[in-house]
């Protein structure tokens, strides 16, 4: 932001900046091939990014390898061998109800993964489409959007959640899915829209509206590009949340319902006090595994902050105090 | 100012008004009432007994009729009885979001005295090993279950050393219900809410300071040959933790609504606690007028933050004023 | 220039290099600057965007911001080496002896903070006012620069005020000290030319009245022409010609300060001619990034009379004439 560069309508970096709108750095100059290869390094030689990616890339590959690293099932009770101590047939024995809890570990992980995932695709994708669809089309159709992500924001999730689980007999995975998608959307179409309402005023945007291209091609070619990596950086802490989210409703019985497995509701059958001071095989590994994996998509978004937000790091701009 | 309040606070009604209808459509969506719950279905005639109340109760009359009526009856102050607990609602509600605001007030000054600080040191000594060592430590204080953060806490300080009390929000014995007993009730979830706040609050703390230090006027602040001191309080701080001003009004809100996962944990009779015991037994009455409540305190936490934002920063604006760490998900 | 030997300059910066050190790129946005700013004196610094400028004025001052640090060079005002100076003593002579204006003047003032306590501010810092006598006289100060009426105004707060009255705060601000030397740093762009003209009036009322040394950068060459007494003009980082305004006005001896002369006579004389494109210096190279430029003439690029010993070794700094200095292998 150094000097005013010479202006080219056509070129994104310099219309927006000049005009004093920045969409995120290091999108800025996204088109450009060297901006591309700049980013990918970045990327590539962030410390979070790669903790980040390592630790549910790690996790990811257990949950998915759980049928080559054990035998057992993780829904059948082995009714004569409840609560046992760690053995070599049960690894890490098994819970009142005759679960295997290694099983239950490893299975339960990717209840948990495929909620976060398939919960922050959902609700991102919402928020997108909800996002641009207020900050392209403005007036009412924005008023309604924006007082729809008020309401959801303003009926608490947890109370939402809580209440149609409670209503609802049976919570599925697929319902808990739905339900947590559809109130985790409004921080992704409240970013979405914020940034179209700035990028609609760009240049490079007014440019290609002059040039004739239509509002699909526009948004296609000129805006999404703008959208990923703030979208990027916030589907992580979506995720991470998400998870957090359904471990603590497991902890309190309202999450995924047993027999399926979550890290969740094995943490929730290990919650009296005598189970939590002499048996921590049940409860200390499903426990690691939701801290690591939320740990991991923090650090991810944290790095990726840092890539498409270079101001708060140490080569980018910065302050000093 | 006050003008601009009145106006808000008439805003909220329209938003009371859609919380309260999209309740009242889950509470009737879903199959069974608290009659399923409190009744023991083997009973002699249990369904002519059933007919009889419904008709009393007017159960069979149209959706929209029954809302009407409760919406009518709500703002004139009659929330009804609890099924369950056979008091009117009040007697429940009033208590609890007590209780919960205290929870609320209790959880914020210690996350805003043990974040706030921490933030501005790491700001202060901003890429040192000191800050990569605390910003290590936030994100995995961070990422902890709330839960497990509670339960060490619960078996350090209250089961093993008898310091706090494990539960409830009143004691026995002398002194049991004063100001002093209550806090000493809250103390435990406050704390471990606001370890893992802290971490979301240094965190923010730290970029805002150091945003707001990397700004023109600060250069020009240093320009005009003043001292640090000066420079750090009147031109980085003014400015940079007015965002976090805002932040502070929309968590009072929300945890001011109670908090599910907290007071299940601790057994604290809040608004949260509230509402898992009403969602067991059905017990309608008690659902709704939770959900008023908890949602007027976030809109009414919403309002505070605005009007905090505009007290701290002459530009009133208003976009941009979320965090990127969602604060009180748990 | 040089007559005034038995005096002593009030600014006298040598060899200053400022740069920029990220990961995998170093730019060299002050490379070896050699300025003298006399009593009385307004030298205009002029150049094109990106070479440098700011970061000179910012560098006197050591207040580079952080990925980028003086390097090398020294700057001696009042007998002291600024670059040397422990932090404490520089921060009493910043806003007493030196004067800044920044350059955008809505980010350079706190938003939260009403005009007349940032005025204000510096004079209770370095005046050892009370607070009633610095507000009293930041509104004098306001007034004089132009901010009428002055007592109201005061109370607003920047985003209130137009472009142009916010130039004229940071005005008072910077010379609410009467300081020696001032570094204005493009303090009139943005605004129309009757008003660019009230502020220079005031600018050089004031000069004359306190003898100050002024470092007016700008990019316009009619400012220049107006109130300054020597100019410098800066390409990438370095200094490539330094005369007296009269001396330069006649005949620019460095090739970028011809085309920067012929571009801007092509602006100022009609409308008709400047739709042709002027002699137009072709890519921009703004700071040097280091690589195989390095070595010789920055400007050898753009060139017109490229010679192969500008690309192979770099031009001497040379006194071309009296006071008249180049660096240009070709003069
Ligand atoms: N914070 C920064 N980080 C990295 N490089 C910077 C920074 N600030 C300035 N630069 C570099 O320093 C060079 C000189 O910048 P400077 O602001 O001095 O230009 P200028 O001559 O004042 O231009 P203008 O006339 O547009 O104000 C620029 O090319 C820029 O690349
Ligand atoms: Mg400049």
């Amino acid at each position: 932001m150094a000097g005013q560069r010479p202006v080219n309508l056509f070129a994104p970096e310099t219309g927006a900046g000049a005009r004093g709108i920045n969409p995120p750095a290091g999108l800025s100059a996204r088109r450009s091939a060297r901006g591309e290869e700049a980013l990918r390094w970045r990327l590539l030689h962030n410390p979070w990014v790669l903790c980040g990616a390592g630790g549910l890339l790690l996790v990811a590959g257990l949950c998915v390898c759980a049928p080559l690293l054990t035998g057992q099932s993780p829904v059948h009770q082995y009714l004569e061998n409840t609560d046992a101590p760690p053995s070599p047939v049960h690894w890490l024995g098994t819970d009142n109800s005759g679960f295997d809890l290694w099983a239950r570990d490893l299975y339960g992980g990717r209840t948990d993964l495929l909620l976060g995932l398939a919960g922050t695709l959902l609700s991102t994708g919402l928020g997108l489409g909800m996002g641009s669809l207020a900050g392209w089309r403005g007036g009412w159709v924005d008023g309604g959007v924006m007082r729809l992500c008020d309401l959801v924001l303003t009926f608490p999730s947890l109370l939402l959640v809580v209440v149609l689980a409670g209503v609802i007999h049976h919570v599925t995975v697929l319902l808990l899915l739905l339900l947590l998608s559809a109130t985790a959307w409004p921080p992704a179409a409240r970013l979405v829209r914020g940034l179209l309402l700035q990028l609609r005023q760009a240049d490079f945007v007014i440019a290609a509206r002059l040039a004739g291209a239509g509002p699909w091609r526009i948004w296609w070619r000129h805006l999404l590009p703008h959208l990923v990596g703030p979208l990027l950086v916030n589907a992580t802490f979506t995720a991470a949340n998400l998870m957090a989210v359904e471990g603590g409703l497991a902890v309190i019985g309202f999450g995924v319902q047993p027999p399926q497995p979550s890290w969740g509701n094995v943490i929730h059958s290990a919650l009296d006090y005598f189970t939590l001071q002499t048996e921590p095989w049940v409860w200390v590994p499903p426990t690691i595994g939701l801290s690591w994996t939320v740990m991991s998509l923090t650090c991810l978004g944290e790095g990726l902050r840092q890539v498409f937000h270079p101001e708060f790091t140490r080569h980018g701009r910065r302050g000093r105090v | 100012m006050v003008v601009y309040i009145v106006k808000r606070l008439f805003g909220m009604i329209p938003m009371l008004l859609a919380v309260t209808v999209v309740a009242f459509l889950l509470m009737h969506a879903a199959p069974g009432d608290a009659w399923d719950a409190l009744i023991n279905p083997s009973i002699k005639d249990v369904d002519q007994l059933r007919q009889v109340q419904a008709a009393a109760a007017g159960w069979n009359d149209p959706l929209w009729h029954q809302y009407v009526r409760w919406l009518g009856l709500f703002v004139q102050g009659q929330w009804g009885y609890s099924f369950a607990h056979h008091v009117p609602v009040w007697q429940l509600v009033g208590p609890a979001w007590l209780n919960s605001a205290l929870l609320a007030c209790c959880t914020e000054a210690l996350t805003l005295v043990i974040g706030v600080p921490l933030g501005l040191w790491q700001a202060y000594r901003a890429h040192s090993w000191w800050d990569h060592v605390w910003g290590g430590v936030s994100v995995v204080v961070y990422a902890l279950p709330f839960y497990v953060v509670a339960l060490v806490l619960l078996d350090a300080l209250a089961f093993h050393s008898h310091w706090l009390p494990a539960q409830g929000a009143v004691g026995t014995g002398p002194g049991a219900g004063s100001l002093g007993d209550r806090l000493r009730h809250a103390l435990l979830p406050a704390i471990s809410l606001a370890l893992v706040n802290s971490a979301v609050y240094s965190r923010y703390v730290r970029d805002a300071v150091l945003a707001a230090s990397a700004r023109d006027y600060v250069r020009t602040a240093r320009a005009k040959g003043l001292r640090e001191r000066t420079v750090y309080v009147r031109h980085v701080l003014r400015t940079g933790l007015s965002p976090l001003i805002t932040q502070l009004g929309l968590d009072l809100g929300a945890l001011a609504g109670g908090l599910v996962v907290a007071e299940g944990l601790f057994s604290y009779p809040g608004l949260g606690l509230l509402l898992l015991d009403a969602v067991h037994s059905r017990d309608s009455n008690v659902i709704l007028a939770v959900t008023v409540v908890t949602s007027s305190a976030v809109l009414i936490g919403n309002l505070l933050a605005d009007v905090l934002y505009a007290w701290a920063d002459p530009r009133v604006r208003t976009a941009g004023r979320e965090s990127q760490w969602p604060v009180n998900a748990r | 220039m040089t007559a005034r030997a038995e005096e002593v300059p009030l600014l006298r910066v040598r060899g200053l290099a400022t740069w920029f050190v990220e990961v995998g790129r170093v730019t060299r946005a002050v490379n070896g600057v050699d300025l003298t700013v006399w009593p009385g004196q307004v030298v205009g610094l002029v150049g094109e965007s990106g070479s440098g400028k700011s970061v000179t004025a910012l560098s006197i001052l050591r207040l580079v911001p952080p990925p980028g640090r003086v390097v090398a060079g020294e700057v001696w005002l009042q007998g002291c080496d600024l670059l040397r100076l422990p932090e404490r003593a520089l921060r009493a002579i910043r806003g007493r002896d030196i004067g800044y204006i920044a350059q955008d003047p809505l980010a350079a003032l706190n938003p939260v903070l009403t005009v007349g306590a940032q005025v204000a501010e510096v004079l209770r810092r370095h005046l050892r006012a009370t607070r009633r006598q610095a507000w009293l006289r930041a509104l004098e100060l306001l007034e004089q620069a132009g901010l009428a009426p002055a007592s109201a105004l005061a109370r607003a707060y920047p985003h209130q005020l137009s472009g142009g009255q916010r130039q004229r705060v940071l005005w008072a601000l910077a010379l609410a000290c009467r300081p020696p030397l001032l570094l204005a740093d493009e303090p009139t762009t943005a605004l129309d030319a009757t008003l660019q003209a009230d502020l220079l009036a005031r600018l050089q009322d004031w000069q004359r009245q306190t003898g100050s040394g002024v470092l007016l950068i700008t990019h316009d060459l009619a400012v220049v022409a107006a109130v300054a007494d020597v100019v410098a003009v800066m390409y990438a980082g370095q200094l490539v010609e330094w005369a007296a305004v009269e001396q330069l006005g006649l005949a620019p001896l460095h090739p970028y300060s011809q085309q920067l002369w012929q571009a801007a006579a092509h602006l100022y004389g009609g409308v008709a001619q400047a739709a042709k494109p002027a002699v137009t210096a072709a890519g921009a190279v703004a700071a040097d990034e280091g690589g195989a430029a390095a070595d010789g003439c920055r400007f050898a690029p753009r060139c017109p009379y490229v010679l192969p010993r500008c690309v192979e070794q770099p031009p001497p700094w040379r006194e071309v004439q009296r006071g008249h200095w180049v660096r240009c292998a070709l003069v």
